[in-house]
């Protein structure tokens, strides 16, 4: 595993892989976890990257262009929950698990919230599958938490 | 991490600008890509970058499903073909039939407006599967430029059609479905001629068209089609079956409800009209 001879890479892979898990197709399109936004949580509260605004927009864009939505939807959504997380860094970095996962959760559901205004205001009323992907996302947050600080710690082991 | 406590505020002062400043870019973007299509040419653009990404994705799948089939016993095979065969020469029965009618409607129009509508050629393409927003009502297709499609083009399913092409690049096409919320479709009853627009809804299954004249004629089981004007369309294509008139007392103007004929959300295999 050469490639991931730092962090860098890392932190792209992973953000290439979460774009790739937004397009694949499930029978159910609807139930999905906001990959994008669980990556850009792990490295916003673990590591000092992302803290230009500027890259998340861009980051933003790119999501609107592969998934056909609003140019500018997903740019505004990951920038605001940046935005929170750089707020309160210092102190949700410290929280026990089970309380991560609550903020977790807590900024997908607002995110859902921003979301459907903007889609509200585009004419589009979305289904009770809607409010199915933030509950998804929290579940999924401990274990994908662990996957990423897992993969970390091998890559800082062997630099040492 | 050493950082005094002016510089976090100053910083966190910093995001807050910037927050601001690319929020209100953000909501800009969103008016001018929801009002007008203004971005329509960076989307275009973007396509030469977004298409062969979503071929990819669809690779493994595709490769998946062929070694599956490679695997088909032969049994079933032969069974398919036969089947196939059988229902070939039934369409081969009806196609001389058609060519009959073809050529009769043909000379009809000659004589009403001397316009010669020459016939149309059709593409085969996959629908490649990637899962795109699902409010955004689009679809990818795996055939683009290099083999004859071109923004504009309308592309069906068996039962009727299913949108147009937006975006197209020499490895594959977008394509924006009638339901789409923007999407505005001009239509004929097929039954008494009468011409309207349909509208999309953003709802996969349903159309409607508005400001329509209470005496229009127009009753549940009508079926759409598309009329030819505004010229994108070929004229006659099935788009839909009218399943409600809805008529409030205070209103001078009904609202029709109608399904599309294609199977939206269920299409593998479109075929393009040129």
């Amino acid at each position: 595993m050469a490639i991931l001879s730092n962090e860098k890479t890392l932190l792209r892979l992973s953000m290439v892989a979460a774009l790739a898990l937004t397009m694949l197709p499930l029978p159910m399109s609807l139930l999905k976890p906001y990959w994008v936004a669980l990556v850009l949580i792990y490295w916003v509260l673990e590591s000092g990257y992302f803290r230009r605004l500027e890259v998340v927009f861009g980051l933003g864009l790119v999501m609107d262009l592969l998934t056909g939505t609003l140019l500018g939807q997903h740019a505004l959504s990951l920038l605001i929950m940046t935005y929170l997380l750089l707020l309160f860094r210092q102190r949700i970095r410290f929280y026990p698990p089970w309380q991560m996962t609550l903020v977790v959760f807590a900024l997908l559901l607002n995110d859902r919230i921003l979301q459907l205004w903007v889609l509200w205001l585009a004419g589009q009323i979305p289904t009770w599958e809607y409010w199915l992907s933030p509950l998804l996302g929290a579940a999924i947050w401990p274990w994908f938490f662990l996957l990423l600080d897992r993969l970390r710690s091998r890559q800082r082991q062997r630099q040492s | 991490m050493s950082m005094t406590a002016t510089q976090q505020t100053r910083e966190l002062s910093g995001y807050t600008t910037r927050l601001l400043v690319l929020g209100i870019v953000a909501i800009f973007l969103m008016s001018m890509d929801h009002r007008g299509h203004y971005l329509q040419a960076l989307r275009n653009q973007a396509a030469h970058l977004t298409i062969p990404l979503y071929r990819a994705l669809d690779w493994p799948q595709r490769a998946l499903s062929d070694g599956l089939s490679y695997l088909t016993r032969q049994g079933e095979l032969l069974a398919r073909i036969t089947e196939l065969q059988a229902e070939q020469t039934r369409l081969r029965g009806e196609l001389l039939q058609l060519a009959t009618v073809l050529q009769e409607n043909r000379e009809l129009r000659e004589l009403l407006e001397g316009v010669d509508v020459s016939s149309s050629e059709l593409i085969l393409a996959d629908l490649v599967q990637v899962s795109m927003d699902p409010f955004s009502h689009r679809v990818v297709i795996n055939r683009g430029l290099s083999s004859g499609v071109e923004v504009g083009m309308a592309v069906v399913d068996q039962a009727g059609l299913l949108g147009q092409v937006t975006e197209s690049t020499l490895s594959g096409a977008s394509v924006t479905l009638i339901t789409d919320a923007n999407h505005a479709l001009p239509v004929r009853n097929l039954r008494n001629g009468v011409r309207t627009i349909a509208y999309g809804t953003g709802d996969l299954h349903v159309l409607a068209i508005t400001d329509l004249p209470r005496n229009t004629d127009l009753t549940p089981g009508d079926l759409l089609v598309t009329s030819g004007l505004g010229s994108r369309f070929p004229t006659g294509l099935p788009v839909a079956e009218v399943i409600a008139i809805e008529v409030q007392d205070a209103d001078r103007f009904a609202r029709v409800r109608a399904r599309p004929l294609a199977a939206m959300d269920q299409a593998r295999q479109v075929l393009i009209v040129r």
